[in-house]
């Protein structure tokens, strides 16, 4: 999708939402993960060109945002949205026709569509009536119609149960996978995030605190090491040499160390210690981080959303 | 796909945006209410033709119901009802954001939903016109000359006249304030009731839509004194002068509402958020 972003600042009267904030979003399904209120839909309306910035440029596939750009973006909003008084598929065929589609393509589109997002039982029932899951898919399909190259979702799996949420997500990297399209996910929710993304831009008060692929940023913890000896009752000197500290994990006398390596040192020293002590190692693995780990680090001690 | 989908001119986006508008605001409830009107108007201009003293004809009856009761209140507050709802629910309820991220320009969108309020509320006035005229002229001792026909015509055409004009004002009020109904009730009430019956001089009337629509109907219907009276009592002696060019001001009142609408809706950043 490749979205350059120049200083950009977005205020709502005095409030700031995003604070010159300058990044470059990858190809592929991005994750724009914070908490709410770090300025995530800001900076999506913002690229969608539904807020003008107060300062700073954006530019979405080279094109500004608003104009042509219009054509090539489909939008999920966040909140429910939807058409007084129509069906699905009366929505759908609605903003397929306001895109400068014919009626019957337009038609045959919706079908199409729904048939994706699996409301394909539903579509001749009024949006209204639809429950908070089928309410999400049929906000997507509107975002599909027109067959946009990147779609922005912001906050797809809002209000939906464990089963719909995981459904959710799979109609999203299907989008990616299967249908080539480039997905900038929005959402507070690290576990979508960790699921389904290539690359993630964690944002937090208007800002961009942390940003990189997601393997690579929860492979930043590579050199903390996972430590299993035998016998369990085990005791290894707390730093067996410089750069290297042993803590033990699950109380003394589990025999579960997590070794934390400087960047420089070399772990073989620990083998040495456990050695010394008459012990052996079981395991030595890299302990990766989840991407919690890395939104905590990057945010603040704050833990995430409850519950999440 | 792709070849499916091509950026509408602003013509077609327009015609598009009025067909969709009628089409989903044709199932509003709200055309029970004015289902029940139409049949309650008629009844009442009945019960009124039927117990008019010997004093009023037909005539004269039907002019002062059809412009007081449709002309003053129920054609006003429906368009800007219809208005409101149909451009300013959008924003209400969030779905202007599809509206905008369709590749078609702001002010087209506008233009088309403000003639589909016009075309809803026009059909609704001439059959409410239609209506009551039918239910006056059915007391043909009311109409010693014979039944004036020509009457329903005028009013028709002076109510879509107004259709059009509070449609404009309706657009306005919508994409210019965050509770454009209140603003609708100030424009009616404080405006227009205040001003229209000012004296002809005063310029605070071209500011209104009843000032203009009471000067295309009199020229119309070239009433005797005692009728001009009833239906401009401000005005003591009335003078086919005072008519001057109505159409040309509700023109410029509706050229200047739409614009401003227009220009307000293209530019505004229109809040998404939940409202507190």
């Amino acid at each position: 999708m490749t979205i350059e972003l120049q200083g950009v600042t977005v205020r709502y009267g005095d409030h700031v939402a995003v604070r010159d904030l300058t990044a470059t979003f990858p190809r592929g399904t991005v994750g724009l993960l914070g908490r709410n209120g770090a300025g995530k839909s800001s900076i999506l309306k913002a690229m969608l060109g539904l807020v003008r910035p107060v300062a700073g440029r954006i530019l979405v596939h080279d094109l500004a945002p608003g104009g042509d750009l219009r054509s090539r973006v489909g939008y999920m909003p966040e909140r429910d949205a939807h058409l007084p008084n129509a069906t699905g598929f009366e929505m759908i065929t609605v903003l397929g026709q306001l895109s400068g589609m014919a009626r019957r393509d337009a038609w045959r589109r919706a079908h199409e569509v729904l048939y994706l997002v699996g409301l394909e039982e539903q579509r001749y029932r009024s949006v209204a009536g639809y429950s908070a899951g089928m309410r999400q898919k049929v906000k997507l399909a509107a975002a599909l119609v027109h067959d946009p190259v990147i779609l922005f979702l912001d906050e797809p799996t809002n209000g939906l149960d464990p089963r719909a949420r995981l459904d959710m997500l799979e109609l999203v990297r299907r989008l990616g996978t299967e249908f080539g399209k480039s997905v900038l996910l929005s959402t507070h929710v690290l576990q979508d995030v960790e699921a389904i993304c290539d690359s993630v831009v964690v944002m937090e008060a208007g800002r961009i605190v942390a940003a990189g692929e997601v393997r690579a940023l929860t492979r930043a913890a590579v050199r903390e090491l996972l430590l299993v000896v035998e016998p369990a009752t085990t005791r290894l000197p707390a730093e067996p040499a410089t750069g290297i500290t042993l803590t033990p994990l699950d109380g003394a006398g589990s025999g579960r160390y997590s070794v934390r390596l400087d960047p420089a040192a070399d772990p073989s020293p620990v083998f040495a210690a456990v050695r010394s002590v008459g012990a052996r190692v079981r395991s030595l693995a890299a302990q990766r981080r989840t991407l919690t780990e890395v939104f905590v680090a990057a945010v603040g001690a704050e833990t995430p959303e409850p519950g999440r | 796909m792709n070849d499916l989908r091509r950026t509408p001119g602003t013509l077609a986006t327009v015609l598009e945006s009025a067909r969709q508008t009628l089409l989903l605001s044709c199932r509003d409830r709200f055309w029970w209410v004015v289902g029940i009107g139409l049949l309650v108007l008629p009844a009442l201009a009945y019960v009124l033709a039927g117990r008019a003293s010997e004093r009023i004809d037909g005539r004269s009856l039907y002019c002062v119901l059809a412009w007081w009761l449709l002309g003053t209140v129920v054609v006003p507050w429906l368009t800007l009802y219809l208005g409101v709802q149909s451009v300013h629910g959008r924003i209400e309820d969030r779905t202007f954001q599809y509206w905008f991220l369709r590749p078609v320009g702001r002010g087209a969108l506008l233009v088309g939903t403000w003639l589909a309020v016009v075309a809803m509320a026009s059909a609704a006035a001439v059959l409410g016109v239609v209506a009551s005229f039918a239910a006056v002229a059915a007391h043909g001792e009311l109409w010693p000359d014979g039944v004036d026909w020509r009457l329903a015509w005028v009013f028709c055409s002076v109510l879509v006249a107004g259709t059009v004009a509070y449609g404009a004002v309706a657009a306005l009020l919508a994409t210019w304030f965050r509770r454009p109904l209140v603003w609708a009730a100030v424009f009616v009430v404080g405006l227009q009731m205040l001003a229209a019956n000012l004296p002809v001089s005063a310029g605070l009337r071209r500011l209104t839509i009843t000032d203009p629509l009471r000067r295309m109907m009199l020229d119309s219907i070239e009433p005797d004194g005692r009728l001009a009276q009833r239906l401009w009592p401000a005005e003591r002696e009335f003078r086919s002068e005072l008519i001057e060019h109505p159409l040309r001001d509700l023109a410029v009142l509706v050229a200047v509402a739409l614009a401003l609408a227009v220009w307000a809706y293209g530019r505004t950043e229109y809040d998404s958020r939940e409202r507190e």
